[in-house]
């Protein structure tokens, strides 16, 4: 059997603990490679993203250590009452501990056990595009699903969407309006939490060009996902820092159902299992 | 042998039907107990069915694009006689629950 087991953050970021819910998934034979950490999308979960979605059970066959994170006001983490909490660089923070918490170590030449790979979805991709720019040392390889290189929770019109919650004024922009359908869409979310990460995102909008990873990156959007017109621009944007990008599109995928699909999870296992 | 129908089982929070992406089984594999059967898409999100157990699959429902109400019809297996009489559920992989023992240890004084 593969074993799995919750991982408590023993060290705190800023000296408030974040409350973030952490599962680190053994495989029953160890392939010897670097963990994997997964990074979910917004107003999902580890659950719905990688477990349900069959992304552990394949990682885990191919011998992977899996590490899962739930966000902020997501799946089982905690929703903290600070706004600073939900940033995108307090979040990186939490991460770059949680890693090394759960056992990754800086990349040796060599040996194919140190360093970590990431697999991002949606948001969780605009997180791992930052990690793993700042991160070159740690991080050997990323996948990244659903990319954008627009900021899509940035451009959320949050006077609208409180509006809309406390009395049902509609919504104008079809974006907000659709995001926030999306949030409670699933039960359990915590939309005063969700709210916040849009607002702590808004402070800090997501600008892939401001950073771009220098290690080699896989790019996987749908053909059906109107973000994919943003893989080449990012593709460009990593090969300018002298980083590899790969693309690939998946047929009939639109941005929501992509992430089930064989294509995008065969070409992560191969493009991660070097 | 036997055949057994698996419905589409409840998947939970209200979702009353599913829409298959891809089957990633044929009429006539050999299937084991967890293994991917089907990935289908709710209005929530998207997802793998693992094979409540092991059997030969003799037919499934539904295409690609087709919906599929709770309940109705999902997969039909070829099993042998004697386990047939065993309705199986779609196992949850939950995480394992803590256990206190209550009894009061005797064989310590």
């Amino acid at each position: 059997m593969t074993g799995r087991h919750t991982v408590e953050l023993h060290h705190t970021v800023e000296g408030t603990d974040p409350g973030l819910f952490v599962e680190v998934h053994e495989p029953a034979t160890d392939a010897g490679l670097r963990p994997v950490l997964l990074i979910h999308g917004f107003s999902s979960s580890s659950k719905l993203n990688w477990a349900d979605a069959g992304w552990i059970a394949r990682l885990q066959e191919a011998g992977r250590r899996v590490i899962t994170v739930d966000l902020p006001g997501h799946g089982q983490s905690g929703s903290p009452e600070d706004l600073d909490s939900y940033s995108p660089s307090r979040i990186r923070a939490d991460l770059l501990q949680i890693v090394i918490d759960s056992g990754a170590r800086p990349l040796r030449d060599g040996d194919p056990s140190t360093g970590l790979d990431v697999i991002g979805y949606s948001l969780g991709s605009r997180l791992a595009w930052e990690f793993g720019a700042t991160q070159s040392e740690l991080v050997h390889r990323m996948v990244l699903g659903g990319p954008s290189n627009a900021d899509p929770l940035a451009a959320f019109d949050l006077v609208a969407a409180q509006k809309h919650l406390a009395d049902g004024t509609p919504i104008e922009d079809e974006s907000t309006a659709g995001l926030l359908k999306m949030a409670q869409l699933v039960p359990g979310n915590d939309l005063f939490a969700l709210l916040s990460l849009i607002e702590a995102i808004k402070g800090e909008p997501f600008d892939p060009a401001e950073a771009a990873p220098h290690m080699p990156v896989l790019l996987v959007a749908g053909d059906k996902d109107e973000r994919a017109v943003s893989l080449p621009e990012l593709a460009a944007l990593a090969g300018r820092v002298g980083g590899l990008a790969e693309q690939l599109l998946v047929p009939g995928r639109n941005h929501t159902n992509v992430v089930t699909s064989r294509a995008f999870k065969d070409a992560a296992v191969a493009f991660l299992g070097v | 042998m036997a055949e057994i129908s698996f419905p589409l089982p409840d998947l939970g929070e209200g979702l009353i039907e599913a829409t298959v992406l891809d089957w990633l089984v044929s009429p006539g594999d050999q299937v084991e107990r967890n293994q991917p059967l089907v990935e289908l898409e709710t209005s929530k999100s998207a997802l793998e069915l693992p094979s409540p157990q092991a059997g030969k699959v003799v037919r499934i429902h539904g295409a690609p694009g087709d919906t599929i109400n709770v309940g109705e019809p999902l997969i039909v297996f070829e099993v042998p006689d004697n386990t047939a009489g065993i309705v199986g559920t779609v196992p949850k992989d939950d995480a394992p629950k803590r256990r206190v023992r209550l009894s009061a240890v005797l064989d310590e004084d």
